[in-house]
């Protein structure tokens, strides 16, 4: 094994200790997330922020996803410069007010889905925040009706910064709730 | 030159890892929820007949599910929920070709929402082995054919025992 595995299996065995040791005081918040070697634990439900706008969104953590989704509810082509454009909104779940977002298009997807025909979808790339993480990734858009939570997280967004524990949920505390 | 319990790395910090590491470890089998690390894909097997699959860990997914075909229910009626409790033999194959025969007791029929609309699935109980270790879970048959990765591990497997860190892999099917 090279000298980087070991460092992350030393860093993962500290984490799970120091996770475990929290666990059994009933908290789960930032705080309990040791930042070391960048890896947080996550649970399988988290707020995602959407930098910018500070829309605050409900994702669903899917190892099982390549690349991260984001659930729009209206969508228009424009061209820019000659590129292609996307002008799309997303309705947060407690405001009746749909933010408006204008990203280029960086590239189409194929998403292959079993027994239906494959569907073209437009790939944005998008800032976002989850835990104390900022990080910019591509997001695949697709009507908000396709997925159960507005935001699907795939792993795209969790490689080298996060790990997944499914016995979590809503690990993240809102900017300003995170000094307590 | 044999150098016997090399971690690869400089022999003066070979020894010091060792010791750190045998600390932590010792410091782990205290904690009574410590969680293994599993990967984006692992060599899963089916422990009863004996079967291994590159599986596709996916959090997203609720239960695990496993490539079935050629399912038969003895006594069955057409209705899937008037099964439960029946025995259902069917086979399985990994994405090498391998085939094998199960028999075991329909403990559910499962109801899948997906693009198409509402499928009803079988569910039964099977262990899944990963390295040393070996845990039941309930599973739901499925004709993943078309499907790259022949067992699907969803959050009912993972939970209380793993944690899942998508930089692992051990293997990926194109």
């Amino acid at each position: 094994m090279s000298c980087k595995t070991w460092v992350k299996v030393l860093f993962t065995v500290s984490l799970l200790t120091s996770s475990a040791a929290h666990a059994e005081s009933g908290a789960a918040s930032v705080a309990d997330c040791p930042d070391t070697a960048g890896f947080k634990i996550i649970g399988e439900l988290e707020h995602v922020t959407l930098i910018a706008t500070e829309l605050r969104l409900q994702a669903r953590i899917d190892t099982g996803a390549q690349t991260s989704s984001l659930g729009i509810d209206s969508q228009l082509a424009f061209e820019r410069d000659g590129k292609k454009w996307l002008r799309f909104s997303i309705k947060h779940a407690d405001s009746e007010m749909p933010i408006e977002f204008e990203r280029p298009v960086i590239r189409t997807a194929t998403v292959k889905r079993h027994g239906a025909e494959a569907m073209e979808r437009p790939v944005v790339k998008m800032k976002v925040r989850l835990g104390s993480i900022e990080l910019q990734r591509e997001f695949t858009l697709a009507d908000r009706s396709t997925y159960k939570f507005p935001v699907l997280i795939g792993r795209n967004v969790l490689l080298g910064k996060y790990l997944v524990d499914v016995n979590r949920k809503y690990t993240t505390l809102a900017k300003g709730e995170r000094e307590q | 030159m044999n150098k016997p319990l090399s971690l690869g790395l400089k022999p003066r910090l070979n020894g010091l890892a060792f010791i750190v590491i045998a600390l932590l470890l010792v410091g782990c089998t205290h904690t009574s929820n410590d969680k293994r690390v599993i990967g984006e894909t692992a060599r899963i097997s089916l422990t009863e007949p004996g079967i291994e699959y590159l599986a596709r860990i996916d959090t997203g997914a609720r239960v695990t599910s496993v490539h079935a075909l050629d399912m038969k229910v003895s006594g069955g009626e057409s209705d899937k929920q008037d099964n439960v409790g029946k025995m259902v033999t069917f086979s399985t194959e990994n994405e090498k070709g391998e085939r094998r025969e199960i028999t075991t007791k329909i403990i559910d029929v499962a109801k899948v929402r997906n693009a198409q609309g509402v499928e009803y699935r079988y569910v039964v109980d099977l262990k899944l082995g990963w390295k040393d270790m070996a845990k039941g879970a309930e599973v739901n048959l499925r004709d993943r054919s078309a499907m790259s990765y022949k067992l699907l591990i969803g959050r009912n497997w993972l939970s209380k025992d793993f944690i899942v860190d998508v930089d692992v892999a051990e293997g990926i099917i194109k």
